[in-house]
């Protein structure tokens, strides 16, 4: 069964909690070995100090003795239906490049407010920063309940707070908790402390996030990575970032706007009829010889890529290979081709092409 | 889309985005199960064929079944395979009796020195995993070594979205890792799904097995029943110990492998 594969990034301000929330996290859902316990036992008792949740993330010596964390850091974490990536951030303005790098990966957050402490400018500036990056799924945790007595008050007021600073960066909040990463409480273990909060446990708020989706009914964008030359032919590869790719579809190449028709799509296996930005199940080879021989995909006149100054105007595309599509072609043939290979002169020279479907309209833009 | 296309979507983007990027890169390969699935992959990438070299450093004292492994599907897949080895340090006697930290530098790290001097790679591709250990947990997919080979830890380059870091000035050579975001299961999830080969010693033997390999003299194995690739998967599910804990390097001090790691080693 493919299980659901969700990445997210704790931000928030230095000191608010980020790395302890994570290692509380994972001790609380039995994540954590012994063996990794007990290091980090030892850790702390070296440096005289009670046992620091926070060293599950913060690994690098310079971390642990100053407690604060540097560059960021992802940890694995398996529910019982869905696999996550937590990606931790540091909180320190001189780490921002360190945050972003982690968030950008992301496609949802987790912001950490200490509610003792208040809204800080990295608290701002992570909000905002999220909301650049263009996640668009957050979840609020007001950490540090326990320094404040467990206050409704002090929710409340926080909550109009930070709800306020992330209209400004236009973000909605999926769930705004009242936590405390240092005792557990609201993290797995719903607290006794308040029970005037009826809202899900930040455990539980996970399962309001929604994986990312690939939208297929976007338009078609193939960034080309490379050329390759195989057996003579040439073929332009790919990650589809949006939309699906078919033999025989029209396309455009950006910059140059020229047009083109799929000949040919391959994946490692052999060729295949359509490639898709999301589910691969609705692809299936288009013929039911399996599979046809690099060698025989070949129909039609050899074609020159890159495309030259003075476009024809109409040109077939050699071979728009994408990276989406493998799974259709199982079960892998027992004897891979080996092809005659080697590598085509790299036509992009600074510049970046595109395969994108021919109707959309500011491919200008692209260049 | 299923985590494992989208896992190997992502390691394959990154292996063409290597090769785009560095004239003379070259695929370091351990043997281990990782290595053989990045392996893997890279045929994948370029439609069966490694268009590269592929780096084994030798430390001599690696298990018998990792050299013969290393042979036979270095011929199957027609690869080309460089052998590394500190043959001055091996003269020396260097072993891990006394000092391992010494050891794995002399024989690992001073190995891939010489093997990069010699060769002049400006990229190397390696099978690491941020779940391996915490401080493999703070790489980058595309991380720069300087002219001491030294891994600047404390100031690395923004990596954003797909865009990755390639050469500059000071730099010797970059370290991709495009099994970076793997996990421990999801590398035995695709061994099963792809049939890829691997070495006997992570089966289980007489009630033991090794779930991470490498020298003889610093690999323990660990008490295990799995003598097959779902048995593996199925241990591993309920397993909450490290993945190295049968390695010996790594647990010298908790900074061991951070002191290793910024004088260079994998």
């Amino acid at each position: 069964m493919p299980r659901e594969y969700l990445k997210f990034v704790v931000v928030g301000s230095v000191d608010h909690g980020k790395s302890t929330l994570i290692g509380r996290f994972l001790y609380d859902t039995g994540s954590l070995g012994e063996a990794q316990l007990q290091v980090i036992r030892e850790v702390c008792r070296g440096q005289g100090q009670e046992v620091e949740f926070a060293f599950v993330l913060d690994h690098l010596a310079e971390e642990r003795s100053k407690r604060i964390t540097i560059d960021t850091a992802q940890t694995f974490f398996s529910s019982g239906t869905r696999d996550y990536v937590i990606i931790d951030a540091p909180g320190h303005k001189e780490f921002v490049k360190n945050m972003i790098t982690g968030a950008s990966q992301a496609s949802a957050a987790m912001l950490l407010l200490d509610v003792h402490e208040g809204l800080r400018e990295q608290t701002r500036r992570h909000a905002y920063m999220v909301s650049l990056l263009g996640i668009k799924q957050l979840i609020v945790v007001l950490n540090k309940m326990d320094r404040v007595g467990y206050a409704r008050g002090v929710f409340e007021d926080m909550s109009r707070q930070i709800g306020s600073l992330l209209e400004e960066v236009r973000m909605g909040p999926l769930a705004i908790i009242p936590a405390s990463a240092l005792t557990g409480d609201n993290i797995v273990r719903r607290s006794q402390q308040m029970p005037w909060y009826a809202g899900p446990t930040v455990v539980e708020a996970l399962d309001l996030l929604q994986p990312r989706i690939t939208d297929e009914s976007l338009p078609l964008r193939l960034p080309v990575q490379d050329v390759y030359e195989i057996e003579g032919q040439q073929l332009a590869v790919g990650r589809l970032a949006s939309g699906s790719v078919s033999t025989g579809q029209k396309v455009r190449i950006c910059p140059t706007g020229e047009c083109a028709e799929v000949d040919t799509l391959r994946k490692f296996e052999g060729p295949i009829a359509a490639a898709a930005a999301g589910c691969p199940a609705r692809l299936r080879p288009a013929s039911s010889g399996w599979p046809r021989r690099p060698s025989n995909a070949a129909n039609g006149s050899p074609c020159a890529w890159p495309p030259r100054r003075s476009p024809a105007p109409s040109r077939r595309l050699p071979t728009g290979w994408t990276r989406a599509a493998w799974k259709c072609c199982k079960p892998t043939p027992p004897s891979w081709p080996t092809p005659r290979w080697r590598r085509s002169r790299w036509p992009r020279n600074g510049q970046s092409i595109t395969i994108a479907s021919p109707e959309s309209p500011k491919w200008d833009a692209w260049s | 889309m299923d985590k494992l296309d989208e896992l190997e979507n992502q390691s394959i983007y990154l292996i063409r985005e290597a090769y785009y990027h560095f004239r003379k890169l070259a695929a370091m390969w351990s043997i281990g199960k990782d290595s053989t699935t990045l392996l893997w992959l890279c045929r994948k990438a370029f439609f069966g064929r490694v268009p590269f070299p592929v780096l084994h450093i030798d430390t001599s004292f690696k298990f018998e079944q990792i050299y013969r492994f290393r042979d036979e599907y270095a011929r199957k897949w027609k690869l080309k395979l460089l052998v590394a080895r500190n043959e001055q340090a091996l003269a020396r006697g260097v072993n891990s009796e006394n000092n391992k930290l010494q050891c794995c530098t002399e024989l690992k790290t001073n190995a891939l020195k010489q093997a990069i001097a010699r060769h002049g790679f400006d990229g190397l591709l390696l099978g690491i995993r941020r779940d391996e250990h915490g401080i493999r947990a703070k790489e980058r997919y595309f991380s720069p070594r300087d002219g001491q080979f030294k891994w600047n830890y404390q100031d690395q380059p923004p990596e954003l979205w797909d865009q990755y870091k390639s050469r500059t000035a000071g730099d010797t050579h970059i370290r991709i890792h495009p099994l970076l975001h793997w996990t421990e299961k999801d590398v035995w999830r695709y061994v099963k799904r792809e049939d890829i080969p691997f070495v006997e010693l992570y089966r289980a033997r007489d009630g033991r097995r090794y779930r991470s390999i490498g020298c003889q003299t610093c690999c323990s194995p660990v008490p295990s029943q799995a003598a097959t690739v779902d048995d593996i998967i199925a241990e591993l599910e309920t397993s909450t110990a490290g993945e190295r804990e049968g390695r010996a390097q790594d647990k010298e001090d908790a900074y061991t492998m951070q002191k290793l790691r910024a004088l260079g080693y994998m």
